[in-house]
């Protein structure tokens, strides 16, 4: 599938989704501010957290997972949200090392800068994919100066 | 100079989640993909949470479960999978930026809920998201 031009009921459900999403992460950042300050360290209420959520996930569609398992997809598909699953455990993990030898000020700011990681491997490592172009790089840029900013203002 | 780098490499591991899943979810649903996804996540965070908190661990509440389950809800069965289901729809490059811009939700909340006040560079800052994502969603 290219991505080119993306409308209709595809695009209203993608950029919702992604609207959702970053409210999600956005109203987390307040209530694990809570948990990892007065529950348990944050490596702890990361992991739990993650066991509990799964469950819920796979409670909730169950029958999503099991068609899917029985038609087996190719190894390529499991492969990759396996190191997408990696990947996004690995940028947790070096967040909150980055947090002990530096203060959020300095961490939170440049760990923002991740969709910008995303637009540059898009570029190299989904060319016959997606298209980049200069509106969707510049509105990276922009979305990160604005985080920068959020930050500077709540610090 | 060390804090800067970690977070830089966070913020590599973060970029590269959303690549990883945009060419997996070619071959398989959004749902099944943020649990494989979670498997994993918790093959690692569990290995690592065992070796260097294992005291705390022994020590959590019941009323910790609950705050995990709600934590764990928040993010995972909600957030992850509306992230995966947002690349799949509309790729990686327009979905992580808008995702990007959590931040701004965050100050909202803060701003509403938390009692925190608006000061200059957060109404800056939420200008400034707000145009960088109506560049990425306007255009066709």
């Amino acid at each position: 599938m290219r991505v080119g031009r993306i409308e209709g009921q595809d695009a209203l459900v993608g950029y919702g989704a992604a609207i959702g999403a970053a409210a999600c992460y956005g109203s987390l950042a307040v209530l694990g501010r809570y948990i990892v300050g007065n529950v348990a360290p944050p490596l702890v209420a990361n992991s739990f957290s993650m066991i509990l959520g799964t469950i819920v996930l796979a409670a909730a569609f169950q029958a999503h997972i099991r068609a899917d398992y029985r038609v087996q997809p190719s190894w390529k598909g499991w492969l990759f949200v396996a190191l997408a699953g990696g990947a996004s455990t690995w940028g947790v993990t070096f967040w909150f090392l980055a947090l002990g030898e530096a203060p959020a000020i300095l961490v939170a700011p440049l760990a923002a800068t991740h969709p910008l990681f995303s637009v540059l491997l898009t570029l190299v490592f989904l060319r016959g994919l997606e298209r980049v172009t200069v509106r969707t790089v510049m509105g990276t840029l922009l979305v990160i100066a604005g985080v920068a900013l959020i930050t500077l203002g709540i610090e | 100079m060390l804090g800067a780098a970690l977070a830089l490499t966070a913020a590599m591991g973060f970029g590269a989640s959303a690549v990883f899943a945009r060419i997996g979810l070619q071959h398989m649903r959004p749902t099944t993909g943020a649990f494989v996804s979670l498997l994993v996540g918790i093959v690692i965070t569990l290995t690592i949470a065992i070796m260097f908190h294992w005291d705390d661990i022994l020590a959590l509440s019941g009323v910790a479960f609950a705050w995990f389950l709600l934590l764990g809800t928040l993010n995972f069965p909600l957030g992850r999978l509306m992230n995966f289901t947002s690349v799949n729809k509309i790729g990686v490059a327009r979905s992580a930026p808008i995702v990007g811009a959590s931040p701004l939700f965050a100050a909202i909340l803060g701003v509403t809920v938390g009692g925190e006040t608006m000061n200059l560079y957060i109404f800056a800052g939420t200008l400034v998201i707000i145009g960088g994502i109506a560049l990425i969603v306007g255009q066709k």
